[in-house]
């Protein structure tokens, strides 16, 4: 069999072309473009994010309630933490109790004054790593219009393809005292500490 | 809403208790703004944890007090045109819509959409303070602090139905227990009387609260309450024209204030913006 001296030449480089592609080094173009593409930063999937608070009722148990409309976006840069950013965004007027009634007087001044502080904002200001994967994020919370620097517990859940792009999970949870932004409503009925608990969901163009 | 109630009863009652003469316009007319003040800024407090920096509408309420006594203060000594006085207060009004408007011109209103609800504002308010003024420059005694006590009352649980604020509801509420007070002292001291600025301070205070209420409620309907609210101090200032003589016709007179004031009332109340829930 004849064989083409310069179709093997063209398929020898095809292929070394393929696996300097795929391999560690990969190959210079790969060099450049990969860091780009690692500190693009993740958009909040509102869809599958969850921010959750839980409050004590006096002589009562724990209530949960949520919000529903989130937005922003994140990143962990595990090798220089220093690169990582959160940025997110809660519009107050989504709370969600699971009563109607309930939900209108967290939306009135007695709670979130949603229509004059539509939004409830967080933006990281440092990461701390506490383990693999894991970081205490200091930020700053901003609700009804007041800021204080919180220190938050984030843990990375998970990594990876998703149909189109890259997605990225994170577990948030940090506490706060709801007399301090304000919302002092029901001293005697409500506790004053409230427990913020979010999954939040990300993804990426590849 | 016992302690704002017993202090102005207490004050109101230790500072009309030696009053003699028929004049509305004598006696320690400039007790009724103070009274009010101290009574109102004490139930702000408590309510909301101490007094702050406003970050919402609702946390302008003791400086609208404080406006609103300021302004009792300067009537009881005005001696000039009465025209500069109320130039003066429309002035304030104004002031106290624009505060309360801040969330929402922050968030998008543009000139246009707020110079109406803030014109509607101020005309509501003004004719409300008219009706009240005039109210209680004809009538001495439980008279006019009762029907000021039936309106705040209103104002309150529209705002409570309509808002589902029980603090801004709780406002209005606290200038009622003052007035439920003044009604019980004006009724065990007859030379009672509120003219001369001592409306000033329930009116604005009062009127601030349902609109925050009609501005910042989530509800569907119409603003049919707020004319009716208008409607229950002009209804009993009517009905103090009734052909009423003598110390029966006085209380058959106040009976008449108080329902056609009731009647404007319940309608209102029932007419506030509907609940989804």
């Amino acid at each position: 069999m004849k064989t083409c001296p310069m179709c093997v030449g063209a398929v020898a480089l095809g292929l070394m072309g393929g696996a300097a592609a795929v391999m560690p080094w990969g190959s210079p173009r790969a060099a450049v473009a990969a860091p780009a593409a690692e500190d693009a930063p993740f958009a909040v999937d509102r869809v599958h994010t969850s921010v959750v608070f839980r409050v004590q009722r006096t002589n009562g148990a724990p209530y949960y309630g949520r919000f529903n409309d989130v937005s922003g976006s994140f990143l962990l840069n595990h090798d220089d933490p220093g690169k990582s950013a959160i940025d997110i965004s809660i519009d107050t007027g989504s709370v969600d109790t699971n009563s109607e009634g309930r939900n209108r007087h967290l939306r009135s001044a007695d709670f979130f004054a949603a229509e004059e502080h539509p939004k409830a904002t967080f933006k990281a200001t440092g990461f701390t790593r506490v383990g693999e994967m894991e970081y205490d994020v200091a930020g700053d919370l901003t609700i009804r219009g007041t800021t204080r620097s919180i220190t938050a517990r984030v843990k990375q859940t998970g990594l990876g393809p998703a149909r189109r792009g890259v997605m990225c999970g994170l577990d948030v949870s940090f506490t706060i005292k709801r007399g301090e932004f304000g919302v002092s409503y029901g001293p005697g009925a409500l506790s004053d500490e409230v427990r913020i608990m979010a999954g939040i969901e990300g993804n990426r163009a590849q | 809403m016992l302690p704002p109630a017993v202090f102005a009863g207490a004050a109101l009652l230790a500072g009309w208790w030696r009053r003699r003469g028929d004049d509305p316009h004598e006696g320690p007319l400039w007790l009724a703004p103070v009274v009010v003040l101290i009574a109102y800024v004490g139930v702000h407090a408590a309510l909301l944890g101490g007094l702050v920096a406003p970050r919402v509408a609702a946390d302008w309420m003791p400086a609208v007090a404080l406006a609103a006594a300021g302004l009792g203060l300067v009537a009881w000594r005005w001696r000039g045109p009465r025209a500069v006085l109320w130039g003066l207060r429309a002035l304030v009004v104004l002031g106290v819509g624009v505060a309360c408007t801040s969330g929402k011109i922050r968030h998008g209103w543009a000139i246009d959409r707020a110079a109406p609800v803030l014109g509607a504002f101020t005309a509501h308010t003004l004719a409300s303070w008219w009706a009240f003024e005039r109210l209680a420059a004809r009538a001495r005694g439980a008279e006019a602090p009762g029907v000021l006590m039936l309106y705040a009352l209103a104002c309150g649980q529209v705002v409570a139905l309509a808002y589902y604020s029980l603090k801004v509801a709780q406002m209005p509420t606290a200038v009622a227990a003052c007035m439920g007070a003044a009604a019980v002292v004006g009724i065990i001291r007859p030379r009672l009387s509120l003219a001369r600025g001592g409306v000033d301070a329930p009116v604005l205070v009062t009127q601030a609260a349902l609109f925050q209420g009609f501005l910042y409620s989530s509800g569907e309907g119409g603003a049919w309450y707020a004319p009716l609210l208008l409607g229950a101090p002009l209804a009993a200032l009517l009905a103090g024209r009734l052909p009423l003589r003598g110390p029966k016709g006085t209380a058959a007179r106040v009976v008449a204030a108080a329902v056609v004031a009731g009647v404007a009332i319940g309608l209102a109340i029932a007419l506030r913006p509907a609940s989804d829930s």
